[in-house]
């Protein structure tokens, strides 16, 4: 049922994951291997764990117990930050953003901090406006995610499909390794939701990027997914290429049991 | 920061500033000293009303423990200014800011270790208490009786010599040292450093996935609002010639709250507007002594029930309602 | 010999009591509303005052029925305040950034603070202890006056009581659920503002007693709450914000160094506790018991 990538060693790679709240066991022994390049689902019903994995991953919160690895470097207990150096990128299923600030200084703070992160100088260091390096890099980025044209709206008063976009320009911004995307197309209309499967479909062709999802929508999973891993209750049950994943018995009861599939 | 075209903001501050600057130095030559002293005093708690707000509306930190810095930086200054007179002013100020970082810098070790604001809030309060007991107690330092005889310095400036003692030459010194203080701040907020601490303000989680080391960046501004303001403290013994443990207690650290809040915690200027209300409040009622606390503590209230984006605040949401179609948003939400 | 050593441990006891009865108001309304109440420490104070004013007016400062009935009035008083507090001010800001609640409190420390010295002027007062409790106990050298164990007692007896309602009690559940998820609280029919504003009561009458409770060890003076906060404070933080044990161990463990500091260094009396604050937040920020809601 489940198979490895023949390729390369995975590129992330959580091994007996455990997760305890203070009442409730929410991970129990999770193992996931995302490959270079894959595109990786993470589903599972309400409740099954899956934010919290993405935590884990992220490292907003710290595993109780299990390892996770990033290129064979432990980041078990790294904090987010330095996991974000390292090259992980994360949206959330609310959209974050600055609210008080525009959309163009949101991407403004989010390229600064990639030159930060990448050890480069700036040019000027008495100035007080962005360099002209980075205005023109929160340009490119806005075009590609077509919020140009509301550059110097306050993100607040955004749409919530802007503000998810502005989200994924910003992590863009940061030249990712891998892009971790806390149900991307929660609450968006039909017409949105196709737009914003495009999207990340097309960034993941321009930027060769890998993706780690979680989703609740089996159109956006087929549409987008390399594979798939199916969490219930805590632990994987299921593993493999969506087509394999979708005929899998267990998987169909558990789904099938409790949630309409999306179509 | 504003959704306004960059260029206007620093040519609009730069003119207000100067304009602030040439009136505050002709007061001498118009009116009486009473209004002069208020003047220079009014200086330097601008100072200390723009620094706290580095902290609060720029990277989201509220302190209640700011009067510490002020303290430390007059005693520090005094002090050191009678064992060792032969120390150039200018240095010795320099000396005393870095020294109000460092001891910020070792603070926030401790109060910034958890994200959680009340934390930090109460670890600034409890600071201002050790200072005030260490001041109240240290018999070098002038104990409850204050540290008196405090000399205006002379400066020498390779060229000339001022003797800061005459006249109202420390007057405009301390308004000049003041104007760097304040570009400085300003230099700081608008600057790359600025634009990372906003971030922090905003959203300090969203931030950290964005790389930025948020417990390193809330030190630093930690570091240099106290430098700034100890720097202050250090232009305010001289001034006053007498400094006592009363400056380090911490209803002394309700003042830049108060004038945040009451002058506008988003824009640049608005402490400074705080500072003058409360200046003009202050001198107002100076005949009626001891009704200060309550006057305080009931304007600060009042301000944060009713308008907690301040004057400045409330006149921006004004000229939008009267310019557009009416804001959003009733209330401006304070995001964390 | 005995009071070389065991002396500032009775002492250190003493005011960790007289800390912890200070601070149980504190730590309930943190617990519960997350709001750190700055008056807290400015209604103590008012509630001392007025049990000041109404052992002067009314008994005799010996007797001790009316030392506890008054001290129980300036409870009633001072909780009816907290009343007008949670509406006026906590209500209003509840969805507020929680910096701005933070300065309201302030401000009405500051107002207190302000009413204090306006009423009663800012000379020192205070009080003779009530006679049944005068007087001391003598082992060896080491005296342990009647007024302290009394406080002691009544202490430790204060956290017994809060202990056996919070774990064993249907009330304590219902506190600690509210306090750690108070939307489902809601969503399971609790009334939750209303339980909110009693708590807050509950707080502030808190605050009031252990002011008129506390008056016979005073010199009253403006300068009390300030004190007296920011070492409530302190507990709370070491404490593990928010949780009654917490408070109660660390108020034992802050004062007791701070006693035995102060015995060794005597220039600078209290600064042990804040040396012995610092010391534990690095080493254990998370405070004695992390993580215990109430």
């Amino acid at each position: 049922m489940s198979d490895r990538s023949p390729a390369a060693d995975p590129l992330l790679v959580a091994t007996g994951v455990v997760k305890d709240y203070p009442s409730v066991k929410v991970l129990k022994g999770v193992d996931v291997a995302v490959a270079e390049g894959d595109t990786f689902a993470v589903i599972g019903p309400n409740g099954a764990g899956k934010t919290t994995l993405f935590k884990v991953l992220s490292g907003e919160v710290f595993a109780d117990s299990g390892t996770v690895r990033f290129e064979g470097q432990d980041v078990t207990r790294m904090p987010e930050w330095k996991r974000v150096r390292l090259g992980f990128g994360r949206s959330f299923q609310v959209a974050r953003v600055f609210p008080e600030l525009t959309t163009d200084e949101n991407v403004v703070i989010a390229i600064e901090a990639y030159e930060r992160n990448s050890g480069k100088r700036p040019t000027h260091r008495l100035a007080c406006r962005p360099s002209a390096d980075v205005r023109a890099a929160v340009e490119e980025t806005l075009l590609e995610v077509g919020l140009i044209d509301k550059r110097d709206e306050p993100a607040r008063l955004l749409s919530h499909g802007d503000k998810k976009r502005l989200e994924l320009a910003m992590s863009l911004a940061l030249r990712p390794r891998i892009l971790m995307l806390d149900e991307p197309t929660a609450g968006m209309s039909p017409a949105d939701r196709r737009g914003a499967t495009e999207l990340i479909a097309a960034i993941r062709e321009r930027h060769n990027m890998t993706i780690v999802l979680t989703e609740h929508d089996m159109g956006v999973v087929f549409g987008l997914a390399s594979r798939v891993a199916v969490l219930h209750q805590g632990a994987v049950v299921a593993t493999g290429t969506p087509a394999e994943v979708r005929d899998d018995p267990m998987v169909r009861e558990i789904y099938l049991g409790s949630e309409p599939v999306h179509a | 920061m504003t959704a306004r075209p960059r260029g206007s903001d620093w040519r609009r501050d730069v003119a207000i500033g100067a304009i602030v600057l040439v009136v505050l130095a002709s007061l001498p030559f118009v009116t009486n000293k009473g209004i002069v002293f208020v003047a220079g005093t009014l200086a330097l708690h601008v100072v200390f009303g723009l620094s706290w707000n580095l902290m609060f509306g720029q990277t989201g930190l509220v302190s209640f423990g700011h009067a510490s810095f002020f303290a430390i930086g007059g005693y520090a200054f005094a002090w050191t200014a009678k064992v060792a007179p032969g120390i150039h002013p200018l240095l010795l100020f320099a000396a005393v800011g870095a020294f109000g970082a460092f001891v910020a810098f070792l603070v926030g070790i401790i109060a910034l270790r958890r994200s959680v604001g009340v934390y930090f809030a109460i670890l600034t309060l409890a600071l201002s208490q050790i200072v005030y007991l260490l001041l109240s107690y240290i018999p070098a330092l002038g104990r409850e009786d204050g540290f008196t005889g405090i000399r205006r310095p002379r400066l020498s400036l390779g060229f000339t010599t001022i003797d800061l003692a005459s006249g109202e030459n420390y007057y405009h010194f301390m308004l000049v040292m003041c104007a760097l203080l304040v570009a400085g701040l300003w230099w700081v907020m608008h600057s790359r450093m600025g634009r990372v601490f906003k971030s922090l303000q905003q959203d300090a989680e969203r931030a950290a996935f964005l790389g930025i080391n948020v417990g390193a960046y809330r030190l630093s501004s930690f570091a240099i609002a106290s430098g700034t303001t100890a720097i202050a403290g250090a232009l305010y013994a001289p001034w006053l010639q007498l400094l006592t443990p009363e400056i380090a207690h911490w209803t002394f650290s309700a003042r830049p709250i108060l004038y945040t809040l009451l002058g506008g915690v988003q824009s640049f200027w608005g402490p400074a507007v705080g500072a003058l209300i409360f200046a003009v409040l202050e001198y107002g009622t100076r005949t009626l002594h001891g009704l200060s606390e309550i006057v305080i503590g009931s304007i600060l209230l009042l301000v944060v029930l009713a308008f907690p984006g301040g004057l400045l605040g409330g006149l921006s949401r004004l000229r939008k309602r009267m310019s557009r179609k009416p804001a959003l948003v009733a209330r401006p939400e304070i995001v964390r | 010999m005995l009071a070389l050593l065991f002396g500032p441990l009775f002492n250190g006891l003493f005011t960790a009591m007289v800390v912890f009865l200070f601070a149980t108001g504190l730590t309930l309304v943190f617990g519960i509303l997350r709001i750190l109440n700055f008056a807290h420490g400015g209604f103590f104070m008012i509630g001392a005052y007025l049990a000041f004013s109404l052992v002067k007016t009314f008994a005799s400062d010996t007797s001790l029925v009316a030392y506890l009935l008054i001290s129980i009035a300036a409870g009633i008083v001072v909780g009816l305040c907290g009343l007008v507090v949670e509406r006026l001010v906590f209500r209003p800001l509840q969805h507020v950034d929680e910096a701005y609640s933070l300065i309201a409190t302030y401000a009405l420390l500051l107002i207190s603070e302000g009413a204090v010295k306006a009423i009663w002027g800012v000379s020192f007062h205070s009080v003779m202890t009530p006679t049944a409790l005068g007087g001391a106990f003598m082992v060896d050298d080491l005296v342990m006056p009647l007024f302290a164990i009394f406080i002691i007692v009544l202490g430790v007896l204060c956290y017994g009581l809060l202990e056996w309602i919070l774990q064993h009690t249907a009330t304590g559940k219902l506190m600690k659920s509210v306090a750690s998820d108070p939307w489902m609280a809601g969503m399971l029919g609790i009334n939750v503002p209303r339980f909110y504003a009693w708590i807050v009561v509950i707080g502030f009458f808190l605050a009031g007693l252990a002011g008129g409770l506390l008056l016979p060890n005073q010199t009253l003076s403006p300068n009390l709450a300030s004190v007296f906060v920011v070492q409530a404070f302190g507990v709370l933080i070491v404490g593990g914000m928010g949780n009654i044990r917490g408070t109660f161990l660390a108020s034992i463990l802050l004062c007791v160094i701070d006693s035995y500091g102060s015995v060794i260094f005597s220039q600078v009396p209290g600064i042990f506790f804040y040396v012995a604050m610092a010391v534990m937040l690095l080493v254990r920020p998370q405070g004695l018991i992390a993580g215990a809601r109430l």
